[in-house]
């Protein structure tokens, strides 16, 4: 296993992580998970990036288009985060398949390609959806960032396009577009009102 | 979530990655602890 020397990644990967565990769970909760599944899930979409942290720092920070070197570098990131757990018996299938499958989606493309889009678990399909999200609100890995509407109406056109499943998708939706993550609510009240 | 949670939160998930990216893996025990705490606030 390589080792990378030191923390090369700054607070947002931090955060990126943490939202994203964060975001899978409401989605997880919604769909009626138990203790056990609720907690693979958690553990699946905090360690979901942890390939990241093995790759050079350039590849998170840039605001221009990879090269294909770079891209194929990037792209490679499953497989680490497969490889940070691959000795620990204690982490459960689940939890392998989320890091491993976090990019693949369900119309086939995606990566690694190596992965059939039919048998990914759900759990995978849910981190993949937390994952998209912070990454267009935010713009962690050099994207763009979208105001929170924009984000939502990328998600949706991500799952009617086969991108991402459509059904978690809208579940989603319903459940964060109201309010958000990273939205303030103010409260407009009249004196005396 | 009170700024105090989320300190505490962050620094547990702060260990499991500062752990990662010295060693190059993840362990369960750390990862575990992170997550209870995550689930139990949220």
């Amino acid at each position: 296993m390589a080792m990378s020397h030191g923390r090369h990644l700054d607070a947002s990967f931090d955060n990126h992580s943490f939202a994203v565990c964060t975001l899978a769970m409401i989605l997880g909760q919604a769909l009626g998970y138990d203790t056990m599944k609720f907690h693979e899930l958690a553990t699946g979409a905090l360690l979901h990036d942890i390939g990241l942290l093995q790759l050079p720092r350039h590849l998170l920070r840039t605001s221009t288009p990879l090269s294909g070197e770079d891209l194929a570098a990037f792209h490679h990131h499953p497989q680490l985060d497969a490889m940070a757990i691959e000795t620990q018996r204690d982490f459960s299938q689940t939890v392998r398949q989320v890091v491993a499958e976090h990019h693949v989606t369900p119309d086939g493309n995606g990566y690694p390609s190596d992965t059939s889009a039919g048998s990914t678990t759900e759990a995978s399909r849910i981190v993949r959806i937390a994952d998209r999200y912070d990454e267009l609100l935010t713009g962690f890995g050099g994207l763009r960032p979208l105001p929170s509407h924009a984000a939502i109406q990328q998600l949706f056109q991500e799952g009617e396009f086969g991108r991402l499943d459509l059904r978690l998708v809208s579940l989603f939706i319903k459940l964060v577009g109201i309010y958000p993550i990273y939205s303030f609510v103010s409260s407009i009240r009249k004196k005396g009102g | 979530m009170a700024l105090e949670t989320r300190d505490k939160l962050a620094q547990s998930v702060n260990i499991v990655f500062d752990e990662i990216s010295k060693t190059g893996a993840a362990r369960p025990g750390p990862v575990k602890e992170a997550v209870q705490k995550i689930t139990i606030v949220i």
